[in-house]
């Protein structure tokens, strides 16, 4: 498979690739780096996707694994339940003047202050298009939670967002 | 904008907070909400457009980014491939790398014989067969060579004067000497017996100045011969044993004062004491 070939395959993802990553770290830099973290390892097993008949669900089993081992690192480097993290994310200025109210950072800022169950489901389904049941086998949780999550986000993100 | 689609909107809407949209139906959603203008909207929709058609996606550059990624690796497994179908052809064997691989086959071999050949040589040379199989029953080559080694071997010497030096005093208060003088002839080899030879001719000599007339004494002694004790009552049979191990203490401390003159300044206080003891043997 070359490189051409390779990127009909695995481009049309990569919005996908980029919302199950942002979903579980959290974070946009994190995020574009497991993609490309991801593409790589796909590179490497290129010539097993000729196999691989739901590309789209192979290609986010992967990102998830190379997030989970990011997540994985990034505890061992600084332990994240760090209760002086977890305040520094809490407490974020929503009114950050610098944010300007209509772009999209604006609202990944807002993402960032939702519980985190609540961001996952809401990223995975703003940025990587994942229906329900996508959601809930990527989070290992139920049908009904992930409406009931995505559901409360988008409640708290439009109060939010009309602040 | 026509009612129904208002109310489409608004339906959407309500499915969209509830979390029962699916990606397609909120597609949809944006798409009828980004088709009217803001004024035609109702006032409540405005806000809700706002909020829904923030067009959340990727940052920017990152699918170029991608391409150039999988460009890159595209470009580095094709240098490794070709670099190891280089790899590949050099070692692939050519005739002509047959034909030089029987040559140092035989130039190895070669090479092997010679160096056992100059093995052979160098240790004879430097390990004579003397050496590994000396002529311990040869008494004065023995201490022919002997002298040499302590004469050019410092620290040989300074063996052999040490072993002198540690010796006499033992020569001097051992006077029960039951051995034949007679038996240095027949065993002369080793370090054992050159200690016995000036054993004895210590005792003599202890004898001699100690005022007793040597014929007497010798003649006094029991020695033991193959095995069996006899007497020596020949006075000449006892001076003649006197006289030959008198000669070879004599030598054997003249030996180890030669090596402690070659020998480096360490030795200088072993060298002061073997000359008191030469001197007070003089005296004697």
């Amino acid at each position: 498979m070359n490189n051409e070939e390779f990127k009909s395959l695995v481009m049309p993802h990569y919005r996908t690739m980029y919302g199950v990553a942002v979903a579980l770290l959290g974070d946009s830099d994190g995020a574009s780096d497991a993609v490309q973290d991801t593409i790589v390892r796909l590179w490497e097993i290129r010539q097993e996707l000729y196999d691989v008949r739901n590309i789209r669900g192979f290609v986010m089993k992967v990102t998830r694994n190379i997030c989970l081992d990011a997540i994985r690192r990034i505890r061992i480097s600084a332990d994240i339940s760090d209760p002086v993290v977890e305040a520094s994310v809490e407490h974020m200025n929503l009114n950050d003047p610098i944010a300007d109210k209509d772009s999209l950072r604006h609202v990944e800022h807002l993402m960032a202050a939702l519980p985190e169950s609540q961001r996952k489901v809401l990223m995975l389904r703003a940025y990587a298009d994942l229906d329900n049941d996508e959601i809930a086998a990527q989070l290992g949780i139920t049908n009904e939670t992930v409406r009931q999550q995505l559901s409360r986000a988008r409640r708290t993100l439009r109060k939010l967002y009309n602040c | 904008m026509k009612p129904t689609e208002i109310s489409k909107i608004r339906k959407l809407i309500e499915l969209f907070y509830a979390g029962e949209t699916t990606p397609r139906q909120e597609a949809q959603l944006r798409c009828l909400l980004e088709s009217v203008e803001v004024k035609m909207l109702p006032e409540d929709l405005r806000a809700e457009k706002a909020f829904i058609c923030v067009d959340v996606k990727p940052p920017e550059g990152l699918e170029e980014r991608l391409s150039a990624t999988i460009d890159a690796l595209a470009a580095l497994d094709k240098n490794v491939n070709s670099n190891e179908e280089d790899c590949h052809s050099a070692f692939v064997p050519s005739e002509h790398a047959t034909k030089r691989k029987s040559d140092i086959k035989w130039n190895i071999i070669i090479r092997w014989c010679s160096s056992v050949a100059a093995a052979i040589v160098l240790g004879a040379v430097f390990f004579p067969l003397s050496t590994v199989f000396p002529d311990r029953n040869h008494d004065l080559r023995a201490m022919g060579d002997t002298y040499m080694a302590t004469r050019f071997t410092p620290d040989a010497g300074f063996l052999a004067q040490q072993l002198s030096v540690t010796e006499l005093p033992e020569m001097k208060v051992d006077l029960t000497l039951t051995e034949d003088a007679v038996t240095l002839e027949n065993n002369v080899s080793g370090q054992k017996n050159k200690s016995k030879r000036r054993h004895m001719a210590h005792v003599a000599k202890k004898n001699i100045t100690s005022g007793i007339g040597a014929n007497d004494q010798i003649s006094g002694v029991e020695v033991k011969r193959d095995g069996k004790i006899r007497e020596i009552t020949d006075p000449e049979e006892a001076q003649a044993l006197i006289n030959r191990a008198f000669s070879r203490v004599y030598r054997s401390m003249s030996i180890a004062q030669s090596s402690i003159s070659g020998a480096s300044l360490p030795f200088a206080d072993n060298g002061r004491i073997l000359d008191n003891v030469l001197q007070s043997e003089n005296n004697l």
